[in-house]
């Protein structure tokens, strides 16, 4: 059982210097246009990809395709909350929205829903590696005792 | 395969969180203590394993060991695909919470395959473990380019399935050197 469990640790963190392939769309400004590249999480570039725009309205302001590079452009012609919605056409699919300002030069950033995605792929794996085994322990501790008690 | 939100109808994708939910506690019924680690450590496996990406069609695939888990977990694996599902969306952003429910259903017909491709073929047991890996992977894959051909949305079936065929050779594979390895060192891992 002793090597068993050993491969199966192995085999949980055999990748640890890989990364999931959840989308990342980046977003820059370039007055008066908005760049966003779009990778999946390992860095490979979303090629091709069907893309989205909605205006602040929440109208449908433009759509297209990412070039070979993942990267899209478009022209934010107005103040406001903008969405950026990329779909590889294979089940991912990403909305990220921007806020663009209206200042002397235009801003814009990009509010990634988010949160996480900036700590490393590697620590977020082990935290959930670390977190399924806890659980596992708990249940099992709870398990063990209730079968304890009814015997 | 792991699909994100806001590509299923939000009806279709509530509907499928209730059938996953209601397998899960099905299959989960008179779970004793000693079966817990098991599951407990093929969930980290599984949920790190499919962090593992190649580019392949200028898309992102990646392995599951679906069927893997169907032939050691049984029945199980409802529960522990749910889990690591979960954990994947919750901390990868790897599908979505919505689609959870789909995403399990989807996942887990590969893993229940696996799983009686290993309790009813009477084949000598490599050829039996590369079907359960081969199967685990292209099941999903053929359910879900049915969907996206149901919804009009995808590449089309064709390209889906030729994407997924190398990953199924892969999987099944593995899954022969992982059987053959527990076969070695601890044969009652393996459901028979």
């Amino acid at each position: 059982m002793k090597k068993t469990a050993v491969f199966l640790l192995v085999l949980a963190n055999a990748v640890f210097f890989l990364a999931a392939h959840g989308l990342e769309v980046q977003v820059e400004i370039k007055s008066p246009l908005v760049l966003s590249r779009s990778v999946y999480e390992g860095g490979i570039a979303l090629a091709f990809a069907s893309v989205v725009v909605f205006g602040p309205d929440g109208q449908e302001f433009q759509n297209g395709r990412t070039d070979r590079q993942g990267r899209f452009v478009f022209y934010a012609d107005r103040p406001g909350q903008w969405t950026i919605v990329v779909d590889d056409e294979m089940g991912h699919r990403r909305e990220v929205e921007v806020r663009v300002f209206e200042t002397d030069e235009k801003q814009a950033v990009a509010l990634d829903p988010v949160t996480g995605a900036k700590i490393p792929a590697w620590f977020r794996m082990l935290f959930g590696v670390f977190l399924i085994l806890l659980l596992s322990a708990l249940l099992f501790l709870w398990k063990k005792n209730r079968e304890t008690r009814l015997h | 395969m792991h699909l994100s939100d806001g590509i299923l109808p939000a009806g279709v994708s509530v509907a499928g969180q209730v059938a996953a939910l209601a397998l899960v506690t099905l299959t989960s019924r008179k779970l004793q203590s000693r079966e817990i680690p098991r599951m407990g450590v093929f969930a980290a496996a599984l949920f790190s394993v499919s962090l593992l990406h190649f580019p392949l069609g200028g898309t992102s695939l990646h392995p599951g060991l679906y069927g893997l888990a169907g032939l050691i977990l049984g029945r199980r694996v409802l529960p522990v695909l749910y889990v690591t599902l979960l954990f994947q969306s919750f901390i990868f952003q790897h599908g979505g919470l919505l689609a959870l429910g789909f995403n399990t259903l989807l996942i887990s017909s590969g893993a229940l395959s696996g799983w009686l491709l290993w309790d009813f073929l009477k084949l000598p047991e490599r050829t039996k473990a590369f079907s359960c890996g081969f199967c685990g992977i292209l099941v999903p894959a053929f359910l879900v380019s049915c969907l996206f051909l149901l919804l009009d949305y995808g590449k089309g079936m064709v390209f889906l399935l030729t994407l997924y065929l190398p990953v199924a050779v892969i999987e099944g594979i593995v899954t022969v050197l992982v059987c053959a390895f527990f076969r070695r060192v601890q044969p009652g891992l393996l459901l028979r």
